[in-house]
This record gives structure tokens, C-alpha cells and sequence, in this order.
């Protein structure tokens, strides 16, 4: 036979830094104390002991804490190995109740140190609950302000009314990236075959220079000449690099952007004096002068260069006017 | 310390890596051919060394192209272009001696197909070094492309930008906030742009970092902060002397305009994103709609610890021509009525009419 005794089992009534002064149980076998803040569960049990059916096992008089379903681990992504300082999660959250909210640890050296998934996505020493929709729902959020080149694990518990918080979570892990650029130049030469005096010249080609990086702050294309134009060493003349309509300018040689295009992100966009049309080019030289520019990560951007060139009847004749052109990429500092 | 032999060697190894780069006779017709393609990581560095102490950093790079490559190292100096942290790059002058304390390992070689390559950059701060100092690590291909007659050889080059502060004892960090604004006073829809102007009045750079609160409260009472947008976590830098314009979005609305995208690609016209109205019927609690204000609060280390900067700005979102419609509707609904009433009280009328005659 099974005595039972008035046995009070407060889950937390009290702590080193909480104390539940007024507490009582009715005569059922359970009770619930709550506030605003916190809840305390106590219940009628046995003094010792374990009693079982075929059913049910009741434990000596203890409240077994009436935790939630533990929740799976959350997804972790680094978009392919392109997140440099950011990771996208999404939470599961197909074993808890539908108004559940849940908290995200998150560490880069296996909970050495723990910080959580803020609002906004920074990490904080604080745990922040939210609701599985405000977390991105399906499509996620974004954990930011992370170490390039660093794995990061990451785990989540669910709190739901009175139900003491869950266990946390299987561990998700990831690893972000290191930032980078990649950049393409092709051809590397282009021929302009006979400066005909008076008319403009296009090469048969033109320059493709392709940009993809993950950085954030996007990434810049600069263009830098040489000579300042075509120049012959034999003749020791340079029909100069200049801004302008080359069909009303008697001599001159520039670069004109024809096209921009992505993959995705960008855009990549054509700087002046590179976006004019017909005969109008931008002038290079020496000094590093931005032809392309955007703003955010891109991936397969793209951008065609014409090259233009017009000479006059005044210039010395000769078959080795060239220019070395640089195109160079770079981020931000 | 190094020996004065020690901080020339460097260089001249440089010197002597760059010329044997460009004397090696290697020619790639396939690659001239194909293009010259490369990928380097970081994109740009952070050190921080003492005067009379040195300190390294790796660079990589890979050559995406099917053939070797011969590749060479580069230095150049750079300033702030604008205010977005554009880099701009400037040629280097005999000024420009601390461009001699950097040594690269090696300084030259052949970027095998796909295979990714280590560079170690070593700069030896010299003890008369101090502040700070912009390197432009540009890593290309020796170009070996030839004409036939008259015509143009085409280069690419990365360029890697690496920041020195030497935390010499005369650095002053300080930066102030030059503006706080918002694109408008009136938002019909989020997102809310906000243009944070930065200002580094000290003579070192300085990456600060923060949020942006949004709430309906002007006095920000706790509870009452609706949303934080993060500033600059890409830790972008601040140059001394100079401003930087760091653009955040508040985009936590509904309706809420997106950029317009088609087959993937985003629409611009004029070099600007064109924008459409997105409707996210899950997102309908973020209905955005009376006056709003933004606190910034921004933080950068002097060094000894975090200095706060805030600002604020207030903003309305009035969705006028939801609102608009809306109110047409209550216009066309009340008409409707008031007509059928009317309508019923001259049948009424009528009725009462013909049953009189």
C-alpha cells in the first residue's frame, strides 16, 4: 500500500538570489504559484520510494520539471562558404508548441565562451526569446558581427508558459569564410590594326572583366594606364588619352564601358566618364581612375570595355602605338 | 630590432624578386588567350605594431586560369575617395619611404592552376614610425602578352589594402558624428534609409561600430525600442582627416519596398535600384504607421576603452496612399448606403403615390 504524506516539493522556491516568501498547496496533488515573473510547482507525493504500473512510474515525491519537447538543431549556413562575418540559422520548430519562443547560443570555441543571438541579429551575453516567426520563421535570420575564418556552433532552447525551458538543442556547426575577390581580365591584348589618320578605330574586342566577392561593402574596379595613350617608342609620340567625342576631336584614345550585368547581387555599375556612347570614351593614365563600382557582394559580375582610338594626319606614322592597361580590383578599407 | 642591413634587405629583395619576375622568360599563350583570372583573400588587413617591432600577415591568392601563371607583387599607397571607403590609389613617391619597411615572401612566383598560394607581407616598423599608414597590395600577373602592331596588352590585378597603426604615443583617436539623417521626414513605406556621416577629427583610423534603435518614443524607454539596425559590421575604417557615410536601412515593415528584380537580376535605372511594393501578408503585425525616431549609437576604442558617439532623428510613416484608398472605399461605402436609403425613401414615395392615385 501506498502512504501518502503532505510532501511539498517547490521546483525553485527559493535560491541564492530568488526567495519565494508565501507559498501554499491546496489539498489536490498538485500546485501552481506564478507572478508576472516566475512560476513555482510544487505537488502531493510519496516520501520515498518509486511506485510503478504498467503505465506510469511516480517518482519519490519530486516534481519532475515539466520541460519542453527538447527542440532539433537549428540549420546553420554560410551560403555556400560566401559568409565572411555572418550566418544564417533557421530554427525548427516542428516539436514545440505554436507559440513557443526560443533562445540561440552560439560559440566559436565549443562554449568555452557563449554569447546569444540578439534581435538584430548582433550575438550578446544576454539570451533574447522570440517567437519562431520573429527568427525569420522558414527563411531564417541572420547571426552578424562574426570572426572571418572561424566555426561556429550554435544551439537552441525553447520556452513555452510555465514549462520550465527545454534541454538544449543538438549542436549545429558552420564556418565562415574568409572575404575575397575575384577578379578576370580577358583578353590580355587587343590589336587595333591601321590607325587610319582621321578615323575612329575599335578594336575587334572588346575587354571583359569579370568581379565576384563576398564582401559586403562591395568592391571597386580601377583602370590605369602606361602612357596616357598609345605610344611609339620608335616615334617618341603619344596620341594622348582623353574624355570626349573622338569624332569631334582631331586625335585621341579611351576606353568606353558598352555593358554591365551580375549573377546575382551587385549591381555592378559603369562610372563616368566611362558611360557615354557612340564616340564619347574616358580617359586613363598613370593615375588609378574607377570604371566600375558597387556597393554590395557580388557574384558573376560582368562588364564589357570598348576601346577607341583616332588619330590625325599630323601624327608621326607608325606600327607599334600601344598602351599597357591595368585594371585592378579592390575593396574597402 | 633590425639592423640597418636587415630593413634594407627587404627591398632589395622586393627589387630583386620584381626583376626576376619580369626577366624569367615564361610565356603562357594560353593564358593570353584565355584571360587572366585570380582570387586573393582578405581584402583588406588590420595590423597594429609598435614602433621598432615588426609584424606579419597572410595573403593568399589562387590562379583560376588552367595554366601557370607568373605573378609579382606590387605596392601602392591610397587615400579616401569620398566617403564611402573607396580606396584611392596613388601611385607611389619617394615620400613614400614606409613602403620600403614591407617585405613579401616570396615576392615573386608561378600561381599554379587552382592551387592556392601563400604570401607572407612582414613590416618592419621602424622606431621613427608613427600612426598610421596605407598599403595597396596589388598581386598581378607579369604581363606577357604581346601585339601585332598597333594595339593595347590588358592587365588585372587584386589589390589587397592593409592598414598599419603603429600606437605610437602621440595618436589622438577621436571621430564625432558629422550628421545623423534619415532620406526623408515622410516614408509612405519602410525601408527608412539613414545616412550616419562620420568624421575622424584624430590623426589615426578608427573603425566604429553600432546600432541604430528604432521606437515611438523619443525618450527610448525601455521596451520601447521597436528594432536595431546594426552599423557597420563589416568594421569599416575611418581615415584620419577624412568622412565616411555609412547608409543603413530600417526594412522591418509591411508593406515594404524591395528592389526590383527580374530573372534574378536587380533593375536600375539611372545607376539607382528601382524599387516595388512587396506584400508579406505574415508580416502584417509590422504595419508601420505614425512618427518614429532613430537613436544611433556608435562606439570606437581610444585606445583604453570604448567612447560612445549617439545622435537622433525623428521620421514619419504615413502609408497615404493606403490610407487614401482606404478612405475612398469608406467614402464609396457610405455613398452606397446613403443611396440605397435614398432610394428606398423615393420608392417609398412613389408607392405612397400610386396608391393615393
Amino acid at each position: 500500500m501506498i502512504s501518502f504524506s503532505l510532501f511539498i516539493v517547490a521546483a525553485f522556491s527559493s535560491s541564492s538570489t530568488y526567495q519565494l516568501n508565501n507559498y501554499s498547496i491546496g489539498p489536490g496533488a498538485t500546485n501552481n504559484a506564478t507572478s508576472t515573473t516566475y512560476s513555482a510547482q510544487a505537488n502531493l507525493g510519496e516520501t520515498a520510494g518509486t511506485a510503478n504500473s504498467t503505465t506510469y512510474t511516480a517518482h519519490n515525491g519530486g516534481v519532475p520539471p515539466e520541460t519542453l519537447n527538447t527542440p532539433l538543431a537549428p540549420t546553420l549556413s554560410n551560403g555556400g562558404g560566401t559568409y565572411y562575418n555572418e550566418l544564417q540559422f533557421i530554427l525548427s520548430n516542428s516539436n514545440e508548441p505554436a507559440n513557443a519562443t526560443y533562445d540561440i547560443a552560439v560559440s566559436p570555441n565549443a562554449f568555452t565562451t557563449t554569447y546569444y543571438v540578439q534581435a538584430s541579429g548582433t550575438l550578446g551575453g544576454t539570451p533574447v526569446f522570440q517567437t519562431y516567426t520573429a527568427w525569420g520563421g522558414a527563411s531564417g535570420q541572420f547571426m552578424i558581427g562574426l570572426s572571418n575564418n572561424t566555426t561556429y556552433e550554435a544551439k537552441v532552447s525553447a520556452a513555452y508558459g510555465k514549462f520550465t525551458n527545454s534541454e538544449w538543442s543538438p549542436i549545429a556547426t558552420s564556418s565562415t569564410t574568409a572575404p575575397s575577390i575575384t577578379f578576370s581580365i580577358s583578353p590580355t591584348s587587343i590589336n587595333l590594326g591601321n590607325l587610319t589618320a582621321g578615323s575612329v578605330i575599335t578594336g575587334g574586342t572588346d575587354i571583359t572583366a569579370s568581379l565576384t566577392t563576398n564582401a559586403e561593402s562591395g568592391a571597386n574596379v580601377f583602370v590605369n594606364g602606361e602612357y596616357g595613350g598609345l605610344h611609339s617608342t620608335s616615334k617618341s609620340y603619344t596620341i594622348a588619352a582623353v574624355t570626349g567625342n573622338l569624332a569631334a576631336l582631331s586625335e585621341g584614345f579611351g576606353l568606353q564601358g558598352v555593358s554591365t550585368t551580375e549573377s546575382s547581387g551587385g549591381p555592378l555599375t559603369l562610372q563616368s566618364p566611362y558611360n557615354g556612347s557612340a564616340n564619347n570614351v574616358g580617359i586613363e593614365s598613370s593615375a588609378f581612375r574607377q570604371i566600375y563600382t558597387t556597393a554590395d557582394a557580388v557574384t558573376g559580375g560582368s562588364g564589357t570595355i570598348a576601346i577607341q582610338a583616332k588619330s590625325a594626319s599630323t601624327d608621326p606614322a607608325g606600327t607599334d602605338y600601344s598602351e599597357l592597361l591595368t585594371f585592378s580590383a579592390s575593396n574597402e578599407y | 630590432m633590425k639592423s640597418k642591413l636587415g630593413r634594407w634587405c627587404g627591398p632589395i629583395l622586393l627589387a630583386f624578386g620584381l626583376s626576376l619576375g619580369l626577366t624569367i622568360s615564361f610565356s603562357s599563350p594560353l593564358a593570353d588567350a584565355l584571360g587572366l583570372s585570380i582570387t586573393t583573400s582578405p581584402v583588406s588587413v588590420i595590423l597594429s605594431a609598435t614602433p621598432g617591432s615588426t609584424v606579419t600577415t597572410q595573403l593568399h591568392v589562387q590562379n583560376n586560369e588552367p595554366v601557370a601563371v607568373p605573378m609579382t607583387i606590387k605596392l601602392f599607397t591610397f587615400t579616401a575617395a569620398g566617403t564611402t571607403g573607396k580606396p584611392a590609389l596613388l601611385v607611389p613617391t619617394a615620400a613614400d619611404t614606409f613602403l620600403n619597411w614591407a617585405q613579401f615572401s616570396p615576392s615573386s612566383f608561378v600561381a599554379e592552376p587552382n592551387t592556392p598560394e601563400t604570401i607572407t607581407m612582414t613590416i618592419n616598423v621602424p622606431t621613427t614610425a608613427s600612426l598610421g599608414y596605407n598599403y595597396g597590395v596589388a598581386i598581378e600577373p607579369v604581363s606577357t602578352a604581346a601585339l601585332n602592331g598597333s594595339g593595347t596588352t590588358v592587365n588585372g590585378s587584386n589589390l589587397i589594402l592593409v592598414l598599419l597603426n603603429t600606437n605610437s604615443a602621440n595618436e589622438v583617436h577621436s571621430i564625432q558624428i558629422a550628421s545623423f539623417t534619415a532620406s526623408k521626414k515622410l516614408y509612405d513605406y519602410l525601408p527608412v534609409s539613414f545616412s550616419i556621416n562620420i568624421h575622424n577629427n584624430g590623426n589615426v583610423f578608427l573603425a566604429p561600430t553600432g546600432n541604430v534603435f528604432i521606437s515611438k518614443n523619443s525618450s527610448f524607454a525601455p521596451g520601447s525600442i521597436i528594432d536595431s539596425i546594426p552599423v557597420n559590421t563589416g568594421g569599416g575604417n575611418v581615415l584620419p582627416g577624412t568622412n565616411r557615410i555609412f547608409q543603413v536601412q530600417w526594412n522591418d515593415g509591411f508593406p515594404l519596398n524591395v528592389p526590383k528584380e527580374i530573372d534574378g537580376h536587380q533593375v536600375t535605372k539611372n545607376n539607382q535600384l528601382v524599387y516595388q511594393l512587396k506584400w508579406n501578408f505574415s508580416q502584417t503585425s509590422k504595419f508601420r504607421i505614425g512618427q518614429y525616431y532613430a537613436k544611433l549609437v556608435m562606439a570606437y576604442s581610444n585606445g583604453a576603452r570604448q567612447v560612445p558617439i549617439t545622435g537622433m532623428v525623428s521620421f514619419w510613416v504615413i502609408p497615404w496612399k493606403l490610407l487614401f484608398l482606404l478612405l475612398l472605399f469608406i467614402v464609396a461605402f457610405i455613398g452606397l448606403i446613403v443611396a440605397v436609403f435614398y432610394l428606398k425613401h423615393r420608392l417609398k414615395k412613389l408607392q405612397k403615390m400610386v396608391e393615393k392615385k
